[in-house]
């Protein structure tokens, strides 16, 4: 559904993707990972033909150089910025959307009914409250109908509150059959909406694929904290050092009364089982299991180190 | 109401969606409505307020200063216009409502058209009504064929013509502009040189170039405030007045004969900055 093939961009001298190529099917979620800079807006703007670019792009088998504006009416964009006229009234910054793309002004009624913005029809979007606004800002989202969404940094702005209902939406579009892709920095909002993850870092593709093998490609393991009840000497430290290798640990680090180990998920038990004959006496413990934020920054890091 | 769709060609509904939408916001805008109320107070002149009300000048004389108002309206008109103009584009984009509007299927020539239709009528609107309600003082009081009610009209079109000018100039200073602050000191400047540096130039011109009538021509035409100015004084009263402009075009061109190239004057002066908006948005990457 979306191809994109050899992709280049550059703003003026400064070049922001290279040869960037990746295909995601129809119905398919897909993440889009990466630092700020990384390209993220740009590869959306790109896809919408929006911004010049070397390279290929299609979508649903159009050239999105040759037919842009025909490949926008299948797309719905939602920007990082708020996307709201503050001096109109809510139903006019919605009628202005629903006219744009030729939809009927009773599902502009209905959409303000769903959106429980009847009561506030009436009032201009810069004297609306902040989640007012955000609610305002989904219901304009929430009009079109297109078969292909693009988010950029959806959440940035949005409040807990609306958090929860974009990931609902995005749970209901795709259950639809949409296609989605959701560029975002921040790993939290990808929980429970899609495994499928492309991770980009200055302009290149470093990760195409199920966030469990981005995991097991960059090879995050479990951290587990221990609290201790004192502190230890350089001799204990050594002894348990030692210990805990021979466990199979591959990195402890003693600080204070703080043990912390990385390890393999499936090594926990033995490691615990090593720091108990050590003698260790353990106040507390805290575990922590591979996250997507680690194995995202590992695999930054190393594309930055090449 | 569904919007017939076409991909060729320009779609006139696209362009009457984006005026609809300007002409609200800026009945709306809170800065378009302080400027249109000291627009119609300025162009009154306060000065002649205080007379009226001190008796000093009477209620009658109004319509004899009709082109006097109407010359400062032109003026104080075309700061409103560069400012709420200049602002246009690159207040969307700093907002960010430009980003989800070109997401649309929408074309860019299609946005600066219905930008530009859209606030010529709103400010055109605005200006015709304070105008209108700053010269409501002298009905009642004078004969109404004095008042002349032809004059008015004139004096619209006039303006109306003058407004399209600097409406496309400010969409250009918009489109190129990187931030407001730029947007509105450009805006200014221009402004600022049409109304007051370009005159002082002319008077030098005047000067030096005694009888080099040509120099005269340039300068009337490379000014679209003067254009309408000239435009404006000869629609009202074009045999009584001491605008050099005007007698230098009675002279050239005789009466009749310079509304044809006043008025296309003014329509190239619409179009040029409008091509130039257009060729400019299309080559910007938002």
């Amino acid at each position: 559904m979306i191809e994109v093939e050899n992709l280049s961009k550059r703003y003026g001298k400064v070049k922001v993707i290279y040869d960037l190529s990746f295909k995601i099917e129809k119905g398919e979620v897909v993440v889009l990972l990466g630092p700020n800079g990384a390209g993220k807006s740009t590869l959306l703007k790109c896809i919408l033909g929006l911004v010049r670019y070397n390279g290929k792009i299609l979508v649903n088998g159009l050239d999105v150089k040759k037919k842009s504006r025909e490949i926008r009416r299948k797309i719905t964009y939602i920007p990082q910025q708020f996307i709201l006229y503050p001096n109109l009234t809510v139903e006019d910054n919605l009628k202005f959307y629903a006219e744009i793309r030729g939809i009927a002004h009773n599902t502009v009624n209905q959409i303000i009914e769903k959106s429980k913005l009847g009561h506030f029809a009436d009032k201009r979007a810069n004297e609306l409250s902040e989640g007012l606004r955000q609610r305002l800002m989904l219901a304009i989202v929430g009009l079109t109908d297109t078969p292909i969404l693009l988010f950029d940094e959806p959440t940035s702005n949005l409040d807990f509150k609306s958090v929860l209902e974009f990931k609902e939406m995005i749970k209901e579009e795709s259950k639809n059959g949409k296609t989605i892709l959701l560029s975002t920095h921040l790993l939290s909002d990808i929980n429970d909406i899609s495994e499928k993850v492309i991770v980009i870092n200055n302009g290149k593709l470093v990760f195409k694929g199920n966030s469990k093998d981005l995991l097991k490609k960059t090879n995050v393991k479990t951290d587990i904290t221990l609290t201790i009840h004192e502190e230890l000497n350089s001799e204990t430290k050594a002894k348990i050092k030692d210990l805990l290798h021979k466990a199979g640990v591959e990195n402890v680090s003693i600080k204070n009364e703080f043990l912390t180990i990385s390890t393999e998920t499936s090594r926990m038990i033995s490691v615990l089982k090593a720091t108990e004959e050590a003698g260790l006496k353990i106040k507390d413990f805290v575990i922590s299991e591979p996250s997507l934020e680690k194995a995202v920054l590992r695999i930054t890091n190393e594309s930055d180190e090449k | 109401m569904r919007v017939m769709k076409s991909d060729n060609g320009m779609l006139i509904s696209s362009i009457l969606i984006i005026a609809k939408k300007e002409i609200k916001d800026s009945i709306r805008n809170r800065w378009f409505l302080v400027l249109s109320g000291i627009f119609f107070m300025l162009i009154l002149q306060i000065p002649y307020m205080v007379l009226m009300l001190l008796g000093l000048f009477s209620y009658e004389n109004i319509p004899g200063k009709t082109g006097i108002f109407l010359a400062y309206a032109i003026s104080l008109g075309g700061l409103i216009t560069v400012i709420v103009g200049s602002l246009s584009i690159v207040s969307e984009k700093e907002q960010g409502t430009l980003s989800y509007l070109l997401s649309q299927p929408i074309r860019k020539i299609e946005i600066i058209i219905g930008k530009f239709a859209g606030l010529l009528l709103a400010i055109s609107l605005m200006m015709s009504i304070g105008f209108g309600i700053a010269m409501l003082p002298s009905i009642g009081e004078a004969e109404i064929n004095s008042i002349g009610l032809e004059n008015f009209a004139y004096g619209v079109i006039a303006m109306f013509g003058s407004t399209a000018v600097i409406l496309g100039i400010s969409l250009a200073i918009s489109v190129v502009s990187g931030s407001k602050t730029m947007a509105i000191s450009l805006a200014l400047f221009i402004w600022l040189f049409f109304t007051t540096i370009y005159d002082s130039g002319f008077l030098g011109t005047m000067l030096i170039a005694a009888d080099e009538t040509q120099a005269y021509f340039y300068f009337i035409f490379l000014n679209p405030i003067e254009i309408s100015e000239v435009l404006m004084y000869m629609l009202l009263n074009p045999l009584f007045n001491s605008n050099l402009s005007v007698n230098f075009m009675i002279n050239f061109f005789g009466i009749g004969g310079s509304f044809v190239p006043l008025s296309l004057a003014i329509l190239v002066w619409v179009i040029v900055p409008l091509v130039f908006s257009v060729i400019e948005f299309y080559s910007r990457e938002y």
